[in-house]
């Protein structure tokens, strides 16, 4: 009766592991795409719209709801308006190190960092570029994310309940 | 209307803190202007005299709070930047200078920027005074006026006052804010006082806004800052000939050398103005002469 119970918990556990691999990638696509979405906004409210970064930087997030990035965006946004002299990249590393983004890889992250780096400094069409080439940069991330969640995130979900299921058994 | 509270605030969240310490002991209508310049001290120009700050900024830290003052805009003020100077919240107007960046006679851009000069945009009352007895004639009618003065000497304060004036008398005032020094609108709101029966085109160049606020808003008085080129003195040229008087003010040490300037030798030969008002050099909003249409001094020499 042990075995048998001890069985299907560890199939159970097997599942939610991959259960949980499988949402990480799905989390990483959904702010990958919510990222994408925000710096097409942001490269046109930058040639558009010549506001401050600041409030550049609001308004995108608000396009943005309640994501986790817009709510980076947000807090960036309040660090630069509270510290101006620091610029824009030390508000969005307090606003990455403030709102950590589980989903979020270590290259994803610098990544970002140097694009505010660059968002920071030079003319409007410096900044557009970087805007720009930040884009190109995403674009296959995005693609290969959404395939990861497709196929990854399925075989994820079966290896983890393959296994708990032979440990079980093996258990048992 | 900005408080100097507010402009205080303003200025501190941009300012090194040995900056923001003397600021603070400041009192309301002392600071005129704030230099900064890459290696050399930062002063602190006073009613008073001139306040030294401990604090000598590097290059990159001059950039960061040109940055930090234009509200992390100047990136798309490049327009501006390239005419020497941006105006800031409140009205304040800081000049710049730096590498520039040339294409044959055409500034492309400003990079590296070494030193700032900000002014202080004051709302000071009672700074038309000694001008409004010659702004109007007998029926009340605002007359068409130029002021003329080297910068500093306060044109812009002085005409922000008169207009104030005219518009509490019920004249139907407009405003061409090309650089928003004049009302410094902030969402829609002057943040100086300019009147409540005055409309505010910011932001529009003056000939184009001229036009449209004669088209749009059938003011009785229009008023702008600064003409500086043919384009400005045909559209004021336009504004009179359709009967509504002009407000205006140009940069000049003597009436007769500003007058012959291209822009406005045309206005003058056309009798656009029916007064002439000439600031004192060294001094802040003393009227020297007032001159008739004509170029007739009326009255005695003011202050003699």
């Amino acid at each position: 009766m042990l075995g048998l119970a001890g069985a299907i918990f560890c199939t159970l556990a097997g599942a939610a592991v991959g259960g949980a691999l499988k949402e990480r990638q799905h989390a990483r696509l959904r702010l990958l795409e919510s990222e994408s979405e925000m710096l097409a906004q942001l490269r046109i409210m930058l040639i558009e719209e010549r506001m401050g970064l600041g409030q550049l930087l609001v308004e995108c997030a608000a396009l943005g709801g309640d994501s986790l990035f817009a709510r980076r965006l947000r807090y960036a946004a309040k660090a630069l308006d509270q510290e101006p002299l620091g610029g824009l990249e030390r508000a969005y590393g307090k606003a990455s190190d403030a709102l950590p983004l589980y989903a979020e890889t270590r290259e994803d992250k610098a990544a970002m960092l140097h694009l505010f780096r660059q968002l920071g400094n030079g003319t409007s069409a410096m900044r557009e570029q970087a805007v720009a080439a930040a884009m190109r940069r995403l674009k296959p991330v995005v693609e290969q994310a959404r395939k990861s969640a497709h196929t990854g995130g399925k075989l994820c979900m079966q290896l983890g309940v393959l296994l708990g299921l032979m440990l079980g058994i093996a258990l048992w | 209307m900005v408080t100097w509270q507010e402009t205080l605030h303003f200025l501190s969240h941009c300012m090194p803190g040995q900056v923001v310490k003397q600021l603070r002991g400041l009192k309301e209508g002392e600071l005129r202007e704030i230099r900064v310049r890459g290696g050399g001290r930062i002063l602190l120009l006073t009613a008073e005299g001139t306040i030294v700050c401990p604090f000598a900024p590097s290059q990159q830290q001059v950039s960061q709070i040109a940055e930090a003052l234009s509200e992390h805009a100047l990136y798309a003020r490049a327009e501006e930047q390239r005419s020497g100077f941006v105006t800031l919240r409140g009205g304040h107007r800081m000049g710049i200078c730096g590498r520039v960046i040339c294409q044959g006679q055409t500034v492309r851009g400003l990079r590296e920027i070494s030193s700032l000069c900000v002014r202080i945009a004051g709302q000071w009352r009672g700074a038309a005074d000694r001008l409004m007895p010659y702004l109007t004639d007998e029926n009340g009618r605002c007359l068409s006026t130029l002021i003329v003065g080297l910068p500093g000497t306060g044109k812009t304060t002085m005409l922000r006052d008169g207009l104030r004036r005219l518009s509490e008398k019920g004249l139907r005032v407009s405003v061409v804010d090309e650089r928003s020094e004049l009302a410094a609108m902030c969402e829609g709101v002057p943040q100086l006082e300019v009147g409540p029966n005055t409309d505010v085109l910011d932001g529009c160049c003056k000939d184009a806004g001229l036009r449209w606020m004669l088209r749009a808003m059938s003011p009785e008085v229009l008023v702008t800052d600064e003409l500086r080129d043919a384009l400005d003195g045909q559209a004021v040229l336009e504004a009179v000939r359709s009967g509504v008087s002009v407000l205006a003010t140009a940069h000049g040490r003597e009436l007769e050398t500003a007058l012959c300037r291209g822009t406005l030798f045309p206005l003058v030969q056309s009798k656009a103005f029916d007064r002439y008002v000439l600031l004192r050099e060294g001094s802040v909003g003393e009227i020297a002469r007032v001159y008739d249409g004509q170029m007739q001094p009326l009255d005695r020499e003011e202050g003699v």
